[in-house]
């Protein structure tokens, strides 16, 4: 039913298009509810992943992204109703489930003295036999993803001894490397400093559109969210506040609401930049600082007023960033 | 068992490719190499002719090599030696040395299989109160005697008793400590309710030997580790659960490795934690609970034969298992020739010749080996 | 028991097996019925001999004859009731089997404890050892104890039966006892067989091997009556206590002459068994049919019954002389 699921020969095929030869989207989740230890995480989430998108899902802490990131995986049992490429995922074994979503954790687990191409290697799991073993197929597809992602001269160290950017890299091919059309991605960039962040993010668009896979990540970085995504699902308190293009979701009403943060909003390339500011007064200074009107947020006809309101010892703190390229 | 590396010349990138290609990489599946192999094998060998060849009573070793050969059929050779002699090599070394591989083997297995399953480079064969159950089912065979009062009519021998309490004790540990919530903590949960079921038994079979002290020395001379054989009967009794818990661990191997990256990520990648983890303990316990009925609690194989594999050979489960059963049993016929003649005609319990012969040991290898033990 | 440290839980046993193996065979008596045990002293007791009281052994002083005796040591009350002291006692340990008329009770040898023991309202404590502080929490009460402890010789068994005479009033049929049993060892002993080549042999005290050096009591029976035991390379000086245990291939290839069987009571082991052990057949001693099955009881006491032990030795040597 679904290209990836017929085997390793494949090799070669993942180069072009899986997703077009698995039927149905990617995800189509209604009413998800996830219940983790008594208390109610998700609370009748819907969610549509649309083959070759990629959604970013924010929120603030303890919105339940981590955990609808993982429902959507199948590693956590869920209530409602979940679609993967057309099959409940109810449905699904576990090893076709394997072979159509991939995970990269947050805080995925290093097995000691693990050299990277082994480690890549863990990723064909769900197409070698039981109790057999991994076939040449399998090892060709490896050094494929290896190449692909400028690891072949890692192939041999240990995974542990690898910087954050690298380790990053690694954890991407062994995603790679099951052939999902799926990829869902845990806060892929929270442990990299912004040039390594940029740079996983090019290499996952690129393959998104090399491969072309779905891509659905959780993502703390808002301006970066909006950069990258398609489009982004903002979850509060177990349910989604809000949906759409990332200009339509990231307002400063939005995040004042949902983040309780002040934020201001400026139009970006690739998307709506957003950026954290101070405005408070500062007790015990002499630095009488305005608080924005609430009528200029959100309102996108005030963007041209010019750059921020916010002055500090008589210069604009931020230049307007030009948003018409 | 043997895994030849695929490879051939050229690469080209593109659809040209065929299968059976390894890349430019080389690199083979993670697995145990030739080499290694026949290191080991020859160990194991080399360990089953010392056990032969000494012991307390001298024997030439020609002439022990020649009885040995007359046991096949058709051969009869004239090897010198009178019935006594022909006896301590055919019905007491021979099987002795079997069942030092076996029980060494077993217990090297099921260690490093626990300290896959659960992630832990503490975790030895006893964990899951395997030794205490077994402890306190000798115990109460031995203190309370079948046939005179509470066993009465029982057909209880010593290794039925240790097998059965071993397995209870696993058993109790599994009903107590699974059902956790969450993938990872029924792990820990695990080792925890092993803990408090082996404290509890433990507690049980020490009442047990202060009201019937006089049963002491035998209970504790079970309990410090021996290798007795009458003839190949205890051989018997291990074999068959020996070779299925071998064949489920060593099948499962590869499963191992997978397991760890943790629960979560092995679910991702098609597996089933739970069952592969409960499988894999099941087997691995009733291969200990074997080796326990016959051989009482031998301490140290289980722990440390993996850690120096490890060390010394990497850190896949497809090298660390195989190579650690035969090495283990490599072990223990070495160890048991050391318990049997060091002190002739007294013979130390096993379990203390291990320890002492074993720790300083791994303690050299740590010190000379490049590769790091993670904790 | 500690687990999770194999190694010291494992020499943490080593040491405790050497203690407890000592002190479990001091006392060792299992639980059985007490068979008809061999002759008691000699007759000829008078109760009432004129012991003079008050009466001191060692540091023990007696002001009256006791008259509520408690004996925690099996051998303590077959010497007790030897001398004719059996009316004196008033309770004896769990595992004290012989003579059959003896009060037996649940008070423990091992496992003493001082306000069980008191509650008998004893003049006189005999013990065979001094665990838990017993001895003084007796002393505390005032209630005299007098320490019977294992015999290393003979001789102590002799003087036992003396003290324990002496402090009882019976001094003459004590005396009278020592006399006979030291007349009807002599005599054993003396016409005992004595082969060309002293005969070795082999004492069993559990299946799993483990067995006396002539530096123990029991031990030295043997040497008296001109036996070699084969367990002595492994414990020459006595100096590991004396209890080895042997590996099979080791007794197989000592190829004994004579084996005695310690526990047969205990284990159920006798001369069949034996023969069925792997690789035994090929023994001497079981070949020819030499193997003495002892009881326990009487093979693990010091007491007036060592006659006896002495007596299934010397048999077991003429019959292998003989033959």
């Amino acid at each position: 039913m679904t290209g990836p699921a017929s085997g390793p020969e494949t090799g070669p095929a993942l180069k072009t298009a899986p997703a077009s030869t698995a039927a149905g989207t990617p995800v189509v989740g209604r009413d998800l509810r996830v219940r983790l230890g008594g208390a109610l995480v998700l609370d009748g989430v819907d969610l549509t992943v649309a083959a070759g998108e990629w959604v970013a899902v924010i929120g603030p802490n303890g919105a339940g992204k981590s955990t609808l990131l993982r429902a959507v995986g199948g590693l956590l049992p869920v209530d409602g109703s979940l679609e993967l490429f057309g099959t409940p995922i109810t449905r699904l074994g576990r090893r076709d489930r394997a072979r159509l979503v991939a995970t990269v954790v947050q805080s995925p687990v290093v097995p000691t003295g693990i050299a990277v191409a082994d480690y890549v290697l863990l990723g064909r799991t769900p197409y070698v036999p039981l109790l057999g073993r991994e076939s040449a197929a399998d090892l060709a597809v490896v050094d494929d993803v290896l190449a692909r992602l400028d690891l072949t001269g890692f192939a041999h160290r240990r995974l542990a001894t690898l910087s954050g950017g690298e380790r990053q890299r690694v954890l991407l091919a062994r995603a790679l490397a099951q052939g999902a059309p799926l990829l869902l991605l845990d806060e892929p960039t929270s442990a990299l400093d912004i040039g390594h962040q940029q740079e996983v993010l090019e290499l996952v668009d690129e393959l998104r559109r090399d491969r072309g896979l779905t891509v659905l990540a959780t993502m703390h970085d808002l301006s970066v969210a909006g950069e990258y995504a398609d489009r982004l699902v903002l979850l509060a308190a177990g349910r989604t506040v809000a949906a759409g293009p990332p200009a339509e979701v990231l307002t400063e009403e939005n995040l004042a609401r949902y983040y309780r943060a002040r934020v201001r909003v400026l139009p970006g390339a690739h998307g709506p930049l957003v950026v954290p500011v101070r405005d408070r007064d500062v007790p015990g200074t002499d630095r009488p600082v305005p608080r924005p009107e609430p009528s200029v947020a959100g309102d996108p006809d005030h963007r041209e007023e010019g750059p921020l309101r916010v002055v500090e010892h008589g210069e604009p703190a931020v230049r307007q960033v030009g948003g018409r390229d | 068992m043997l895994r030849t590396p695929v490879r051939r010349p050229g690469w080209r990138p593109g659809p040209q490719r065929a299968a059976g290609w390894s890349g430019p990489t080389g690199r083979r599946r993670p697995g145990l190499t030739a080499g290694w192999f026949a290191g080991a094998l020859a160990a194991v060998v080399l360990a089953a002719l010392a056990g032969l060849a000494f012991g307390p009573a001298s024997l030439p070793p020609l002439a022990v090599a020649a009885e040995l050969l007359n046991l096949l059929p058709g051969v009869d050779l004239d090897s010198g030696l009178n019935d006594r002699q022909v006896a301590i090599v055919t019905q007491l070394r021979l099987p002795r040395v079997v069942l030092a591989l076996l029980v060494g083997g077993m217990l090297a297995l099921a260690g490093g299989c626990y300290q896959g399953v659960f992630r832990n480079p503490l975790a030895d064969p006893h964990l899951l109160g395997v030794a205490a159950g077994a402890g306190l089912a000798v115990t109460a065979v031995i203190a309370l005697r079948p046939g005179t009062g509470v066993l009465t009519g029982l057909p209880v021998t010593v290794p039925l008793a240790a097998f059965v309490g071993a397995l209870g004790a696993v058993g109790l540990t599994y009903l107590l400590g699974t059902g956790a919530a969450g993938p990872d903590r029924s792990t820990a949960t695990l080792i925890l309710a092993g803990v408090a079921v082996s404290a509890f038994l433990a507690a049980g079979q020490t009442y047990l030997l202060q009201r019937h002290v006089d049963t002491i020395r035998e209970v504790y001379s079970w309990l410090l580790g021996r290798l007795a054989t009458d003839g190949w009967h205890e051989v018997r009794l291990v074999l068959p659960y020996a070779v299925i818990a071998a064949v489920v661990v060593l099948a499962h191997r590869r499963e191992l490795d997978v397991l760890s990256v943790g629960d979560e990520e092995a679910a991702s990648l098609g597996l089933h934690p739970q069952r592969s983890r409960y499988l894999l303990l099941a087997a691995a316990s009733l291969g200990t609970a074997a080796a326990v009925s016959v051989s009482g609690l031998i301490g140290f194989v289980g722990l440390i034969v993996p850690h120096l594999v490890r060390l010394v050979a990497g850190s896949s489960y497809r090298v660390i298992l195989p190579l650690s059963m035969l090495l283990g049993g490599a072990f223990l016929t070495v160890t048991d020739v050391v318990a049997r003649t060091v002190a002739a005609p007294a013979e130390i319990p096993i379990g203390v010749v291990t320890a002492f012969f074993g720790a300083p040991f791994f303690v050299l290898v740590l010190r000379t080996t490049r590769r790091t033990v993670a904790l | 028991m500690s687990r999770s440290h194999p190694l010291r839980a494992a020499l943490l046993r080593t040491a405790v097996v050497a203690t407890a193996a000592a002190l479990a065979l001091t006392g060792c008596g299992q639980a059985g019925d007490g068979s008809g045990g061999p002759d008691d002293a000699q007759p000829g007791v008078s109760p009432e001999t004129a012991a003079s009281y008050p009466v001191t052994v060692g540091d023990l002083t007696l002001e009256v004859r006791p008259e509520r005796i408690v004996a925690l040591s099996p051998t303590a009350t077959e010497m007790l009731f030897a001398i004719g002291a059996g009316d004196q006692v008033a309770a004896v340990d769990d595992n004290s089997n012989h003579p059959a008329e003896a009060p037996t009770t649940e008070l423990s040898g091992f496992t003493p404890n001082v306000e069980a023991i008191a509650g008998y309202e004893p003049d006189l404590v005999v013990l065979s050892g001094d665990t838990n502080e017993l001895v003084a929490g007796l002393t505390r009460l005032s209630i005299p104890v007098y320490l019977a402890e294992a015999a290393v010789t003979l001789d102590d068994t002799y003087r036992q039966i003396t003290e324990l005479g002496a402090l009882t009033g019976h001094p003459e049929a004590a005396a009278d006892l020592v006399d006979t049993m030291r007349s009807d060892i002599d005599k054993l002993v003396s016409d005992v067989a004595h082969p060309a080549e002293p005969l070795s042999y082999y004492y069993e005290l559990d299946p799993t091997l483990y067995t006396v050096t002539s530096e123990t009591f029991v031990g030295s029976l043997f040497t008296m009556v001109g036996l070699t035991n084969i367990a002595d390379p492994a414990d020459p000086s006595g100096e590991a206590g004396g209890y080895p245990q042997l590996s099979a291939e080791a007794l197989i290839d000592a190829n004994p002459d004579l084996i005695f069987l310690a526990d047969t009571k205990c284990c159920q082991q006798n001369a069949q068994t034996v023969a069925q052990r792997a690789g035994w057949s090929t023994i001497t001693a079981v070949q020819a049919g030499q193997v003495v099955e002892l009881d326990d009881d009487v093979a693990s006491r010091w007491g007036p019954r060592v006659v006896d032990l002495v007596r299934a030795i010397v048999d077991a040597v003429d019959a292998a002389a003989a033959s």
